[in-house]
């Protein structure tokens, strides 16, 4: 008896399933679509009879001022006493310079002149003998003496546009001080490596500066799928730069799939998953 | 109805979404007859003056050895709590610059804090998902440590933003990269309401910030990185009431105006706006003068009002801290050129209670006051 040709199992195919979970997707979004439509025709109606921007802002005007504000500055006034003797002084020809004299405004702080005079009584800031104000401190340029010296506010020119001069090289002056004010003065930022590793350094500069490459993640993560090719900017991990950029990436999804696994397994201690932007894994489907 | 027929409602549903939007931008554009600073300017209205000396740094809180993420201020006292990439909450006495706690977090990627109103209690969150509640009454452990006293959970991505409802200590909401906001009973630990997510009209991407209007607690704002800020009612959480569109790039930070009435927000595109609240109006938009020093436009880090509502302090990710008159949409002051100014990007900032100070936090690690 010869042997039977046994033709050797063949396991049939799996049945063709209709593509129901890209169809669910697909209502779903129309759903949302109609509801947003429902929004829109709902704010375009509330519109009607809104009053114009105008109002609002003549509201906001009105509002404000209607509360003290302890950091505002408060602006000085001249003492009524003091805009008397102004009046009386311009009505005088001649100066009587003892009635000038009897009456200082008590917050001026201008050495008493020897010839009192009537102009120089008023002690005004433009009249009074004021000493120089230089740029005070070596390390900035702004008046310290302001207290004992009310002019010198007007007359110190703090932090002058920069020159740049002094400030190290491959740097950008920010804001620096003039030439002649020390170095510390500039807020230089050198210019950085081409690695975002370079933007963690506290003496580097700020990461938008940096071209940066996409981050080294940790093994087992993916490299930041972000459209942007620089983990430095901002839409990756909002206060966290490159290092934390780390995202595992989720499955892209054809269209008429049955959808997608979502998994974001637990990230190590560096990184930790952000941002999810990718809908089918939002949808959860699993095939 | 077959996938051919669905796709074919689909695109005519995203045509009539398209042009509803451009119906109502142009129906808007109708009723932008003027802006903030155009209408004071013509009531005769000219900038606040300050001078070099009006606005000074009289302290600076050193202690944290990392950047500084976050910060907030009691409501009475001087205290201030802030945030830092060292994993650490450190609670200060303004104006002494005492450290009263330091807080060391179970998970130290922190990014949000806040006082309860009472003072007693502090809330944070951060990449944990997590929000965490410490009350600062507690006794430490062995090792020095207050422990935390409850943990909400149940976001599903980062905790970006947390503020406690005004005069309520049971109450907070919480914004988080799940593009979510939600409504938490700190008592229970459970969530009251979720504002958002995927089927409501919520955002679109991930939320990261929020602030409740003070004159009406029910309300409150939250930006995100869908460019928009909505607003929501927390008795309401199946839809937003409104959403504000106007910037191009991440809303990073809200903040109530002080009439409760419109707000603020600081974005990516590098500048603040002013919305209405009720009518859903840009206001004005305060954009910084283009500096040839920058590659990049500085984006809006954090945004505040003073107590008049008259100036609005913004921070910016190249260190400056523009004092903006808020009628006259001008730049008064720049904090960022003072001297002893942050060397770093301005993270966050806040007014005291009673409006006298200003708060700002920076990645050089310091807050200043």
């Amino acid at each position: 008896m010869g042997a039977t040709d046994v033709t050797p199992p063949c396991p049939k195919s799996p049945p063709k399933y209709p593509d129901l979970c890209g169809r669910r997707r697909l209502q779903l979004e129309v759903q949302i679509l109609n509801r947003e439509i429902g929004f829109l025709e709902e704010e375009l109606h509330s519109l009607e009879g809104v009053q114009p921007v105008s109002r609002c802002c003549k509201e906001v005007n009105e509002f404000i001022g209607t509360k003290p504000d302890p950091i505002i500055p408060v602006n000085k006034k001249r003492h009524g006493s003091c805009r008397m003797w102004r009046w009386i002084r311009s009505k005088i020809c001649c100066c009587v310079s003892w009635i000038c004299c009897l009456e200082k405004p008590t917050n001026c702080s201008c050495p008493q002149s020897k010839n009192c005079e009537c102009c120089s009584c008023e002690c005004s800031c433009d009249s009074c003998s004021y000493p120089n104000c230089t740029c005070c401190n070596s390390n900035c340029c702004t008046c310290l003496e302001v207290s004992r010296c009310p002019c010198c506010r007007s007359f110190c020119n703090c932090k002058p546009n920069c020159s740049c001069m002094n400030c190290k090289q491959n740097c950008s002056c920010i804001n620096c001080c003039s030439s002649n004010c020390n170095i510390s003065c500039c807020r230089c930022r050198p210019s950085c490596s081409t690695h975002c590793g370079s933007c963690f350094s506290e003496s580097c500069c700020s990461c938008m500066r940096c071209s940066c490459t996409k981050p080294q993640c940790f093994s087992g993560a993916f490299s930041c799928f972000w459209p942007f090719s620089c983990c430095c900017k901002s839409n990756c991990g909002k206060s966290l730069c490159c290092r934390s950029c780390c995202v595992l990436r989720t499955p892209s999804c054809p269209e008429c799939s049955c959808g997608c696994v979502w998994s974001c397994p637990t990230c190590g201690d560096i990184c930790r998953c952000i941002k999810r932007n990718n809908p089918c894994c939002i949808s959860g489907c699993f095939c | 109805m077959s996938v051919a027929e669905l796709k074919e409602k689909h695109a005519a549903a995203t045509a009539t979404v398209n042009s509803l939007r451009e119906r109502l931008k142009q129906r808007r554009q109708l009723l932008l007859d003027t802006d903030v600073a155009t209408y004071t300017k013509n009531q005769g209205r000219s900038p606040v003056n300050f001078s070099a000396t009006d606005l000074v740094c009289c302290r600076t809180l050193q202690g944290h050895t990392g950047k500084v993420y976050a910060l907030d201020w009691t409501p009475e006292k001087n205290w201030i709590v802030s945030a830092s990439q060292d994993g650490r909450l450190i609670v200060w006495n303004a104006l002494t610059s005492q450290k009263t706690h330091a807080i060391k977090l179970l998970c130290p990627w922190v990014m949000t804090c806040v006082f309860a109103p009472n003072g007693q209690s502090v809330a944070c969150g951060g990449l944990d998902s997590a929000c965490s509640v410490f009350n600062l009454s507690s006794q430490s452990d062995r090792d020095g440590n207050i422990p935390v006293s409850r943990i909400l959970t149940g976001h599903k991505g980062y905790i970006s933003c947390c503020q406690y409802v005004p005069d309520q200590e049971t109450r907070l909401i919480t914004s988080s990269g799940d593009q979510t906001c939600v409504l938490w009973d700190v008592t229970t630990g459970q969530r009251i309401s979720i504002f958002g997510g995927e089927f409501p009209s919520g955002h679109t991407a991930d939320v990261l910030s929020l602030s409740i209007s003070s004159t009406n607690p029910n309300m409150f704002v939250s930006g995100s990185c869908d460019s928009t800020v909505r607003l929501w009612d927390l008795r309401i959480a199946s839809r937003a009431v409104r959403t504000y569109h106007g910037h191009d790039g991440d809303v990073n930070a809200v903040r109530f105006f002080p009439d409760g009435l419109r707000f603020g927000s600081g974005s990516d595109d590098g500048t603040c706006r002013l919305f209405d609240m009720r009518t859903g109006h840009q206001l004005q938009v305060y954009a910084r003068q283009p500096d040839r020093n920058d590659d990049e436009i500085p984006t809006v880090t954090s945004v505040a009002f003073s107590i008049s509502g008259r100036l609005m302090f913004s921070g910016y990710s190249n260190g400056d801290c523009y004092v903006w008159d808020t009628l006259v949409a001008e730049v008064v002051q720049n904090l960022g050129t003072l001297q002893n100014s942050h060397e770093g990007r301005i993270s966050c900032l806040g007014l005291s209670g009673d409006g006298s100070a200003l708060c700002t936090g920076s990645y050089d690690k310091n807050l200043k006051v």
